[in-house]
């Protein structure tokens, strides 16, 4: 059977009309999803939305990714769409239980695709994503995290979304010892809820992070593949600077000599053709001279190098004043 | 909590281990690069370091309220740690811990700059 050709059909969501977005007053409400069609809520303002079910953005033709990467998603999405066949009809569950999971974590740069490649794996099994919001789930309501956490599982088995937990690092590591303040207990609380929600759920999950070694080796046991997402090679630099240039841009661009550039990722490219572009509006130019993106790309690379001295920007998030009183023991001034 | 202005004028007194010294001026810098790219001015601090797969991780966490929107951010750094220049206390605490497991260096890193 060729890869990815599905053998049982999709499931249909239990409530397709409510299913793309679902806003959230608190967690007690998300947990029960006949209160999310109570049109009484909807005459409030919502405080926040938590839960999220959205058509994915991307498929595999948007991407471009090195042959392994690609291969190694498509066995989890095979073993995914034939797990019915193996490991229940086939027996396989009996001596595989953990590996009836589906939890899949794609690692590696960033802005090498990990993102879009989620997007592309819902749209491959014809699924909604719900992305994980942390500043909703984690900052805002402190203490409630638990919750809200229970409360997106529930949505994403009733509407069928396969979760994408984005940097998931942020959520799935940090464990604190020298416990200093409430926060630093709650956020240790957070870990085991969410290692019990994970264990507990049948469906896929999908992880993305810039720093595997960040991972809490508890939450590493319970993932099915890693798949790890390389820098991409000269031929897909090309490929890649070929797809970012639009056909309608007038330029002098030799792609073939923009690929010899090496170490950076896809969103550099993207990156370096929009400054490329901009110069040349700015100037007045009538073409973006391929002298432009080489100037753009080579202070992206040097950028870079400035940034490994500081160190690496691991995330930049809203929190809530609360927050950040219980992080610093009060605010400053 | 640490306020900015302790660590930016923190002059470290001789004798200070360069753990302590590459932290503060780690710190200056990405309080520097976040209101450079940022436009923000960051207002507090916290560090931890953690045991690694391959070693030694500082963290440094900064705390800003964006006066635009009125909101609280939080920005994370990380950087590596060399164990030999981690202060023997502080080495044998983390040491202990599980891989990515963090400790808290805040409160001995502001008893180092108020010093």
């Amino acid at each position: 059977m060729p890869l990815g050709k599905r053998i049982f059909p999709p499931k249909e969501p239990e409530n397709p009309q409510n299913q793309s977005q679902h806003f959230v007053e608190n967690a007690e409400n998300a947990a029960n999803a006949e209160n999310a069609e109570n049109p009484k809520q909807e005459e409030k303002p919502p405080q926040f939305t938590l839960l999220q079910a959205e058509p994915p953005k991307h498929t595999f033709d948007d991407i471009i990714l090195n042959k392994e990467t690609l291969d190694n998603i498509q066995d989890v999405l095979a073993l995914y769409e034939n797990r019915e066949l193996l490991f229940n009809t086939w027996g396989l569950g009996e001596r595989y239980k953990d590996q009836n999971k589906a939890g899949v974590n794609l690692y590696g740069h960033s802005g090498t695709g990990k993102t879009m490649a989620a997007h592309a794996i819902a749209s491959q099994l014809n699924r909604q994503i719900l992305t994980v919001d942390y500043s909703q789930i984690e900052s805002k309501y402190v203490g409630e995290t638990s919750k809200n956490l229970a409360a997106m599982f529930q949505h994403a088995k009733q509407s069928q979304a396969i979760i994408f937990f984005d940097e998931s690092d942020a959520l799935l590591s940090r464990r604190v010892t020298n416990m200093s303040n409430s926060t630093d207990v709650s956020v240790n609380q957070t870990r085991s809820v969410l290692l019990m929600l994970i264990n507990d759920f049948d469906d896929m999950i999908i992880f993305a992070t810039n720093f595997i070694s960040n991972y809490d080796p508890a939450f590493m046991r319970r993932i099915l593949a890693h798949i790890k997402f390389d820098l991409p090679n000269e031929e897909n630099r090309q490929k890649l600077w070929e797809l970012y240039v639009p056909k309608a841009l007038p330029t002098d661009i030799n792609t073939a000599k923009m690929a010899k550039y090496d170490n950076v990722s896809g969103s550099d490219i993207s990156n370096a053709v929009l400054k490329a572009s901009l110069r040349a509006v700015r100037s007045h130019d009538t073409l973006v001279f391929h002298e432009y993106f080489e100037d753009a790309i080579e202070r992206i690379i040097e950028s870079k190098t400035d940034n490994d001295d500081l160190g690496t920007l691991v995330s930049k998030r809203t929190v809530s004043k609360e927050y950040v009183e219980q992080q610093l023991g009060g605010l400053p001034k | 909590m640490i306020l900015m202005a302790l660590i930016l004028g923190a002059v470290l007194a001789v004798g200070v281990a360069v753990f302590w010294k590459s932290i503060v001026n780690w710190i200056k810098k990405a309080v520097d690069k976040i209101k450079q790219v940022l436009g923000v001015v960051v207002q507090g601090t916290r560090t931890f370091i953690a045991k690694t797969v391959d070693g030694f991780r500082n963290k440094s966490v900064y705390y800003n309220e964006n006066k635009l929107s009125g909101e609280w951010e939080e920005t994370i750094y990380y950087k590596k740690a060399n164990p030999s220049e981690i202060p023997e206390d502080i080495l044998a605490k983390v040491s202990k811990q599980k891989i990515d497991i963090e400790v808290s260096t805040t409160e001995e890193l502001r008893l180092v700059i108020t010093a």
